[in-house]
Parts: C-alpha cells; structure tokens; sequence
C-alpha cells in the first residue's frame, strides 16, 4: 500500500468518528489520535471545521413564534380538561 | 421478582411538583405545563414536519396524550423526556410527507464509508464566519429544508440531538436504539446536511 492510499485509508477510518470526537464522546486515547492526525491533514481539518459549524448552526436556527391558532385550540383543551 | 427488582429511581426534575400538582388534581396546573412548552415542541414539530399546520397538529396531539397517560406517569425518567418519547412517537406514526420532502427518500447509506472530499476547494464562508454573522433567513430556510429531506429517523436524531439538546443516551432511549445508533445516525445525518449546504454561497449579514 503506497503512503498516499494509507493515508487516505485512515482519513477514512478517522472520519467516521468525527462527530464523536466534536462531541466529546470519545476516549482519551482516540481523542489524541485524532488532534495529532488533524495538525497534519488539510482535507480532514476542512472536513471537521464544516461539520462542526453544519452542528452549530442547526444548534442556533431561531425559534419560529407559536401561531395564535394553536394557543387557541390549546386554551380550548385546556378548558375542557376541567 | 425481588424487592431490589421492583424499586425504580424517582427522577426529581424541574417539572416534578408541577406534574404532581396535575396529577392531584389541580387541572389549572396543566395549563402552565403547555406555556412553558408549546413553544419548544411547536419548533420541534416544525423541524420534523417542515410546515406550520402539521407541528400544529403533532403539538395538539402531544398535549391530548400528556393529559390522557400523566396519571401513569411515575417519575421514571425528566418529564420533558417522557413528553417528547409520546411526540416522537406522534411523529414515527405520522404517514405525512412534508411538500419539501423528495418523491422517493434520499439513502444515506453512501455516508456509512465517508472519506473526506479533497481539501482542494477552500472551506466556504459560512464554515468560517460566526454563526452570527451567516445564519440569516436565507441559510435558516437552506438548512430547515434539508432537515425535511432527511429519511424520519435520521431527522428525529438530528433533530433531538443538535436542536433539541438531548443527549445520546436520552436520545436513545426516547427512541428506543441503543446509543452507538444514535451515534451513526447523527454522524450520517450531520455529514447529508453538510453536503446540503457545501454549495450555499449567500451574502453574510
């Protein structure tokens, strides 16, 4: 196996556990694997930069405001819940 | 069964008076559970469903089944769990489409081996810029579109995990997976959603 097939075998095998490792749900050892890949590895540094901020801007979509209709329907529940 | 078996963990949570208020018949409390959140499950409705009439609908049906099945409610998990395992529920059995969604749903079995695409496009504007600064009506409709076409149970991940705040193992057991699941779900769904957005080239606010 060359070095660059190597290479692009354990960008692979790292990306698949990349929404683990933004998410911190991986163990140390693994953990450090991945940041020592990452300061070598221009494709996975674009790679993980783009998921996390796809991850943060889901995390920040503003709230849409509750329509009038549905706190209506809900009062109206709610009153025959007595 | 033994003692030990039957004893069960009473999760004393921010709703736990609340819902024992209820629960004893004070129905007047139970206005107070749906303000504090119709307006959470509302956006989650409009998240799974993609259109304002539909979360409508799942928000009402929530409440209808909260109110019918509180009293076998025993504190077992957080209330707002129990509350959005009957919304999922809702959703999961919901044969709706959202007009957003694809004729035939989009696989995201090409996810499962993902390499990294080559480095040789620059990372787009709105992977460097803050969240602040990019996300504006435009890229919130790119974004909420796409949610809708992922297939359901990608989307509900998704969406409980990166909007709502669940964690995997609440996650998974709201949806009843196991959390590795939840894990190859969420990193399948974060990666369609990214290619989703791979071409958005709007103007920064």
């Amino acid at each position: 196996m060359s070095e660059k097939q190597h290479m692009d075998e354990h960008c692979k095998e790292l990306c698949n556990r990349l929404s683990e490792y933004i998410d911190g749900e991986i163990d140390d050892a693994d953990c450090e694997k991945i940041a020592a890949h990452l300061k070598g590895c221009e494709k996975c540094i674009t790679h993980i930069e783009t998921l996390k901020k796809t991850k943060e801007l889901c995390s920040h979509l503003k709230d849409k405001k509750v329509p009038e209709t549905l706190s209506a329907k809900l009062d109206d529940f709610i009153r025959g819940c007595k | 069964m033994s003692p030990v078996n039957q004893i069960s963990s009473t999760v004393k949570d921010e709703d736990y008076d609340l819902v024992n208020a209820i629960k004893s018949g004070d129905k007047e409390k139970f206005r107070d559970l749906v303000n504090k959140y119709e307006q959470r499950l509302f956006n989650f409705g409009f998240k799974m469903c993609g259109n304002p009439d539909d979360a409508e609908d799942l928000v009402q049906e929530t409440f209808i089944n909260v109110f019918r099945y509180l009293e076998g409610f025993r504190h077992e998990a957080k209330f707002r769990n129990w509350l959005y395992k009957i919304a999922t529920s809702i959703c999961l059995k919901t044969k709706r489409k959202s007009k957003f969604a694809p004729e035939q749903e989009v696989s995201l079995d090409e996810y499962a081996e993902r390499e990294p695409a080559d480095s040789s496009s620059s990372t787009p504007d709105w992977a460097v810029l803050p969240v602040d600064k990019v996300l504006n009506d435009e890229l919130s409709g790119v974004i909420r579109n796409a949610i809708v076409t992922l297939p359901k149970n990608y989307r509900l991940v998704v969406v409980l995990r990166d909007m709502e705040g669940f964690t995997t193992e609440e996650t998974a057991k709201i949806l009843e997976i196991t959390p590795a699941n939840v894990k190859v779900r969420l990193h399948r769904a974060r990666l369609y959603l990214r290619d989703q957005l791979k071409d958005y080239k709007g103007e920064a606010e």
